[in-house]
């Protein structure tokens, strides 16, 4: 089930992985965020949830010895949870050097959406959901949501990530 | 990738000052008891400064080449006039190497192209030169007329404005040297060999071939005198700390997956005779794998020992109080991160112990002890702790003193201060605010208490304890776990998430299976443990959300842990207890922001990530939000 992009990863270069974005759903809409975050494709493993922090961060899971923690992305968008199934992945990625799990419903595939297909996303007011999303890309006659990872962990959370010795 | 070089550069250097610091103390030792200093210490010095002056050559510290360099020529005169020494030129050697620190200090901290940063390191090095003159001219004097002609060119070498030109053309020779990173390398790990004659090539071009051969075969000499003891210092290597953590992480892995495939439930019933024997024999190779891998981390305490020479020696001279260190154990082996973590608290422990614990000369003879007083530093291993001991034989803790600053605090009554025990008040010591100095000094008293002692001790799980007779000293005892990358604990389990408790703070784990539980308002709950009412919480509450145990009227099947930290108890309920184990411990993602209650993370036997508690943060946090 668990599927390792790491080799092909390491090898490309630069060029190749330009432009491929990986695909994911949540409810019935598609996003997708730059390959180059991303690590590895899981199925979802036992989580540990960890008391007192907040509904987004699931807790943490063991990967091959790694404790990682792990983010809902549903509840991060307000969008309502949903029990996991078997086709719930983990998406592993890498973020500032910090590794993160993002539960998602389902994988799509990894498209490549050239710069002249994408389109910042129009400024419709401050929406709490809508900082995560900075343009739509068209791949044929669909649009995918493309998502600022950085932004999943907001400014005031990566502050105090910084403020942590030896983070 | 050349701001690397130099830090890296630095760090060396950083290694040759200490030596030299030790090498100084030495030299003080013998200075002081009016014995000459051998040759072969001279020797020593001279060429730790000269390795510090070449090297800073190659990137283009100036001004801790012109430091070194004026050190290192008070040395050369002191090797050929040995009876110039005196406490006089000790403390220029010490001054110089004190400005060493603080320059490469600065250069870590804030590059500024080499050069000196305050006024008082030029006059100083102005008054250091100086000093190199009138020696000089001293020397001009008294020495014969041959020997005389050679120090003129010698000395004609070192002097100031030759020396620039010199240093000048060093650092041109260096830069388009072709080669310049290959004598670099030789830098790094031996010292010298290399660069020694290159520079001196430099250094003497001009001069007479006699000197430059005379020099070049001293410093062979020395050389070859030294190899043996190099060969031992050499037997280390560097490693960088995330291979080694994921060595250790890799191995923890081990260790912990071991049982999960000897002991593994499809084989539990069946006669494996033979398997069990081979299982037998992987896990004494575990065992013995794991404990190689934690002792990588491991490093002898000497190191953060002989710091404390120089500290001891300044601090006596600030007091006017004559102090004997006395240094034993300082092979005992200890995780790295806890040693420097012990830098701190033993300054404090020891300059209190100058300054607060031991008489003056004259008190001491009327107390009919030695006009000089002890230190003794000792490291013992004892078990899976290192306890290391300060011992003074100076006038001792008072007691009455104490007691009434701590009834002045409010921190006990008079009545109970009579029946208090003498460990009892030696522990007020550790209350913040409270320092029984009677004015604040130079030293001490400037509002760090052994309170930040116990607290940086406490992180490392470990603590500390005072022992005193009254006219007879003080003993400072710090117990510190051996490495911090394993622990045992007691895990167990509630609904679905798995927690460990350091077995250190687990006083006792019960099962209660009817108990009934006192509510005192909600989310505050006790229960009777033996003849007090002890708080008990559910792990949710610790977390900030309502406790399980508001609907309850009972303990219904669950399991009590008892924990203890600074004599305040406290009972977490849980589901279930798996039993003791030991934890590898790791860390847990920053991502979580305002956890408190957790100390690390860990892998279960059965796969699943664990929590680890700290017990005596949820305490403390817990037990001060009950009370207020």
């Amino acid at each position: 089930m668990s599927q390792t992009l790491k080799s092909w990863d390491l090898n490309a270069d630069e060029d190749t992985m330009r432009d491929l974005y990986l695909c994911f759903s949540l409810e019935d809409r598609d996003y997708a965020f730059e390959v180059r975050h991303l690590t590895e494709i899981l199925a979802l493993p036992a989580i540990t949830t960890i008391p007192g922090t907040a509904p987004f961060l699931r807790g943490v899971i063991n990967i091959r010895g790694k404790i990682i923690p792990v983010m809902d992305v549903r509840l991060r968008f307000d969008i309502p949870f949903k029990a996991y199934h078997d086709r719930t992945c983990v998406l592993l990625i890498e973020l500032d050097g910090l590794p993160l799990g993002l539960i998602v419903d389902k994988v799509n595939d990894v498209v490549r959406i050239p710069v002249e297909n994408i389109d910042l996303a129009p400024k419709i007011g401050e929406s709490r959901s809508s900082r995560f999303i900075y343009a739509t890309g068209r791949v044929g006659d669909t649009v995918k949501i493309l998502i600022n990872l950085q932004r999943l962990l907001t400014q005031e959370e990566t502050h105090l990530i910084k403020d942590i010795p030896g983070a | 990738m050349e701001r690397d070089d130099v830090l890296e550069y630095l760090l060396e250097a950083r290694e040759s000052l200490e030596n030299i610091e030790k090498e100084l103390l030495h030299f003080e030792k013998s200075t002081l008891d009016g014995s000459l200093v051998e040759r072969e210490l001279l020797d020593t010095l001279f060429r730790h400064f000269h390795t510090v002056k070449g090297s800073s050559g190659f990137f283009g510290l100036t001004a801790i080449v012109k430091m070194a360099h004026a050190a290192e020529n008070l040395l050369d005169y002191l090797r050929k006039n040995p009876e110039a020494q005196d406490e006089d030129t000790l403390e220029f050697l010490i001054t110089a190497l004190d400005h060493l620190n603080e320059l490469v200090e600065h250069e870590e901290s804030s590059p500024s192209g080499g050069d000196f940063f305050s006024e008082e390191q030029t006059q100083f090095l102005n008054k250091l030169n100086q000093k190199n003159e009138s020696i000089r001219i001293l020397l001009q004097q008294t020495t014969e007329e041959s020997t005389n002609k050679q120090a003129l060119s010698e000395f004609g070498l070192f002097s100031d404005d030759v020396n620039k030109k010199n240093n000048q053309e060093e650092f041109g020779l260096f830069t388009t040297d072709p080669k310049p990173k290959v004598a670099e390398e030789f830098g790094l790990f031996t010292t010298e060999t290399k660069q020694i004659p290159v520079e001196e090539f430099g250094l003497f071009q001009k001069s007479s071939e006699n000197v430059a051969k005379e020099t070049i075969q001293i410093q062979k000499a020395d050389d070859s005198s030294k190899t043996d003891k190099k060969n031992i210092v050499k037997k280390d290597i560097r490693i960088d700390t995330d291979k080694l953590d994921s060595l250790l992480d890799i191995v923890g892995e081990i260790v912990i997956t071991e049982p999960m495939v000897t002991d593994h439930a499809d084989i539990a019933k069946l006669k494996l005779e033979n398997f069990h024997k081979t299982a037998l024999q992987l896990k004494k190779l575990i065992r013995n794998l794991q404990e190689i891998t934690l002792s990588l981390r491991m490093v002898p305490i000497a190191g953060v020992f002989s710091r404390m020479e120089r500290l001891v020696r300044d601090t006596a001279k600030k007091t006017g109080k004559q102090v004997q260190l006395i240094i034993s154990g300082e092979d005992t082996e200890i995780d790295k991160s806890i040693i420097e973590e012990m830098y701190d608290p033993l300054v404090h422990i020891i300059r209190n112990a100058i300054d607060h614990g031991l008489e003056t000369p004259d008190e001491r003879k009327e107390a009919g002890k030695p006009t000089q007083g002890t230190i003794q530093l000792t490291a013992t291993q004892s078990g899976k702790e290192v306890w290391i001991e300060v011992r003074d034989d100076g006038k001792g803790l008072s007691r009455d003193r104490i007691l009434n600053k701590a009834i002045s605090l409010g921190l006990i009554g008079y009545s109970e201060a009579e029946i208090l025990q003498d460990q009892e008040v030696w522990d007020f010591l550790f209350h913040p605010g409270f320092s029984t100095a009677k004015e604040v000094t130079d030293l001490s008293g400037r509002g760090v208490g052994l309170d930040v002692v116990r607290k940086n001790v406490t992180t490392l799980k470990g603590f500390v304890d005072v022992f005193s007779v009254y006219g007879q000293g003080t003993t400072f005892l710090i117990r510190v776990p051996l490495t911090l990358a394993i622990i045992e604990g007691l895990v167990v389990r509630k609904s679905e998430t798995y927690f460990i408790l350091p077995s250190v703070d687990v006083k006792e784990s019960m099962y209660v299976s009817n108990e009934p539980i006192n509510e005192l308002y909600k989310n505050n709950h006790s229960i009777q443990y033996r003849t007090n009412q002890i708080s008990i919480v559910d792990i949710n509450l610790l977390f900030g959300k309502d406790s399980d145990l508001n609907e309850q009227r009972t303990l219904k099947e669950k399991y009590v842990i008892v924990t203890e930290s600074h004599e305040k108890q406290m009972g977490i309920v849980f589901d279930e207890i798996l039993g003791n184990q030991s934890i590898v411990i790791k860390p847990i993602s920053p991502i979580f922001k305002n956890i408190n209650g957790l100390a690390g993370c860990t892998i279960l036997g059965n796969g699943h990530a664990g929590l680890i508690l700290d017990v005596r943060k949820l305490i403390s946090q817990h037990l001060t939000s009950v009370t207020t």
